[in-house]
């Protein structure tokens, strides 16, 4: 069948006749010299297949870089702070981290989650760290509470009942290296430092522990918990820490006072909390408690276990560059020093911002009452601290909510609700983004600014210049 | 140091004064080649341009403070373990 010669170029796979005969070679090709290939479609088959694994490799690219294009415009805005000239006799601002392991699981997600999102931005200021780790419930709580006691002891609160002579022997390497540097005069730079908390299960530890330190004796309370009538002393036995929970006191003291005896072999570790949440009022407060705690950053930690949530969990995977964006801005907050109170429900808080603030140099200080007063909505607790991270809390893995085996009677943090104590609560600082660094680093992103911290140049890099002007 | 005769105190002497110079002048050449390293590529002409210069001038400044930032902390772990081995030694 003869076909009348086309007088146009179009190619001739678009022709719909065209299959039988060798169809019009497009004269573009043949004046290249190139065979006549048409272009065909896949089978539907191979189009699912490549549509299937075309997508999912677009969107997890995507995520990939705009992810690493949202870390970098964090790190831009704080990279200028790495190339500030430092005296040689001080040490860079040290933040303290707090890692646990989340309900559930082990310490690797958090490691992996620390070192993905905040470390980045950490590492562009040049700060310096310190982590403290939990593997259990009580892990962090009791690290926090240790490290106030220790520096109340180091203050020279003494432990009541202990002799003189044992302290001078405790004399460890982290004691060896604090007299070396007060003999060098070296020291911290100034300059508030901070606290940066990953996830809610740690951050009630904290706020456990912050607790406990300040509020609570510098020593082991003195009855030890394998009596089994409580002791007359100041401090409950540990075993009464669980008053909060009622149903824990209807319990027969009986089958108690026998797993206390055969728990008196292993020390319950962690060991248990110097004080209970209900003497945190009758409790005095440690005469060396600064007028402001250094300042807190609590981040979300994003979780999820269970053969259910995968769905839930493959959406976040594809949209992690959202995490990384709020997380970023949470770090560059700390590494920038923006920090203000916490917030009440009750109004006479945080007036005092300024006043508190004045002996600590801070970059910018952001007592940005009326912006964050909206959303201090907290719940019937009246405290911004307890009602932080909240939307955590349902993803937690269900194993934590099963009855505890009988004779584990070490502390809930995790279940009950914070307690707060006014004299903490209100030292308690937490650090924000101003409006101008948010603005900034939005410019930062779409190019408008750039980083301000300068560009290294290397001469080594650079041709070496030989010739002949020599003038003198 | 007490249990040397003094000819013995004064050759230890003599000694530890020549290593120290031999430090001394190690460093010297270290920083000086370091300096020429990086900051010196203009072999045009004789002198050090200006921007040569202000590097020279960095670099000495920099490798100085280093070098003493490097020997506090070498200081306190130094005495970290002498306290770790005497603890150990108990």
């Amino acid at each position: 069948m003869a076909e009348p010669p086309k007088p146009d170029a179009l190619p001739s796979g678009g022709q719909y006749e065209a299959p039988k005969p060798p169809p019009k070679q497009n004269p573009v090709f043949r004046m290249m010299g190139l065979p006549n290939f048409r272009f065909k479609l896949p089978s539907r088959n191979w189009l699912i297949f490549l549509t299937i694994t075309g997508g999912w490799t677009a969107a997890v690219l995507y995520d990939k870089r705009e992810k690493k294009k949202v870390q970098k415009k964090w790190c831009d805005l704080v990279a200028h702070i790495a190339q500030e000239p430092l005296p040689v006799n001080q040490l860079r601002r040290k933040l303290t981290v707090f890692l646990s392991a989340p309900p559930g699981d082990g310490i690797s997600p958090s490691r992996t989650y620390f070192k993905e999102y905040v470390k980045p931005v950490l590492v562009a200021a040049a700060m310096d760290y310190d982590v403290i780790e939990g593997r259990k419930e009580g892990d962090v709580r009791y690290g926090t509470a240790e490290q106030i006691r220790r520096l109340r002891r180091k203050k020279g609160e003494k432990a009541l009942a202990q002799e003189k002579k044992e302290e001078e022997e405790e004399m460890d390497a982290e004691r060896a290296i604090d007299m070396i540097r007060d003999k060098m005069n070296v020291g911290p730079e100034p300059g508030v430092r901070g606290d940066l908390v990953l996830g809610r299960h740690t951050w009630k530890e904290y706020i456990r522990g912050l607790h406990e330190g300040w509020l609570g004796p510098v020593d082991e309370p003195e009855a030890p918990p394998s009596e089994a009538e409580p002791t007359p002393s100041p401090i409950h036995p540990p075993t009464e820490a669980r008053t909060d929970d009622p149903a824990a006191t209807t319990e027969n003291p009986e089958p108690e006072k026998k797993i206390e005896e055969e728990k008196e072999k292993k020390k319950p570790s962690p060991p248990p909390a110097y004080i209970s949440t209900d003497k945190y009022s009758s409790a005095s407060s440690s005469p060396n408690t600064p007028s402001t705690l250094e300042p807190s950053q609590p981040i979300y930690q994003q979780h999820l276990l269970g053969f259910l949530k995968t769905p839930q969990r493959i959406y976040n995977f594809l949209n992690r560059r959202h995490l990384a964006d709020q997380i970023g801005r949470d770090t560059a907050a700390i590494v920038l020093a923006n920090y203000r109170p916490y917030n009440q429900s009750s109004t006479f808080s945080s007036t005092a911002a300024s006043e508190d603030l004045d002996a600590v140099p801070v970059a910018t200080k952001a007592p940005e009452l009326d912006a964050s007063a909206s959303n201090s909505t907290s719940s019937s607790q009246g405290w911004e601290q307890q009602s932080v991270l909240e939307l955590e809390e349902p993803h937690w893995h269900k194993s934590i909510h099963k009855p505890r085996k009988e004779g584990d009677d070490s502390e809930q943090i995790w279940l009950n609700d914070a307690v707060i104590d006014p004299r903490i609560g209100e030292r308690m600082r937490r650090f924000e983004l101003t409006a101008e660094e948010e603005e900034r680093a939005r410019r930062i992103a779409i190019g408008a600014e750039k980083t301000r911290a300068i560009p290294v140049q290397d001469l080594r890099s650079e041709k070496v210049k030989l010739g002949n002007f020599d003038e003198a | 140091m007490d249990s040397l005769t003094p000819a013995e105190q004064r050759e230890l002497n003599s000694r530890m004064e020549r290593k120290q110079m031999k430090e001394f002048m190690t460093m010297y050449s270290k920083l000086v080649q370091r300096c020429f390293d990086h900051c010196v590529n203009d072999f045009t002409t004789k002198s050090l341009i200006s921007r040569e210069e202000s590097c020279v001038m960095r670099c000495v400044d920099k490798y100085m403070r280093s070098n003493e930032r490097v020997g506090e902390r070498f200081q306190e772990q130094n005495a970290a373990m002498m306290q770790a081995g005497s603890m150990a030694g108990r």
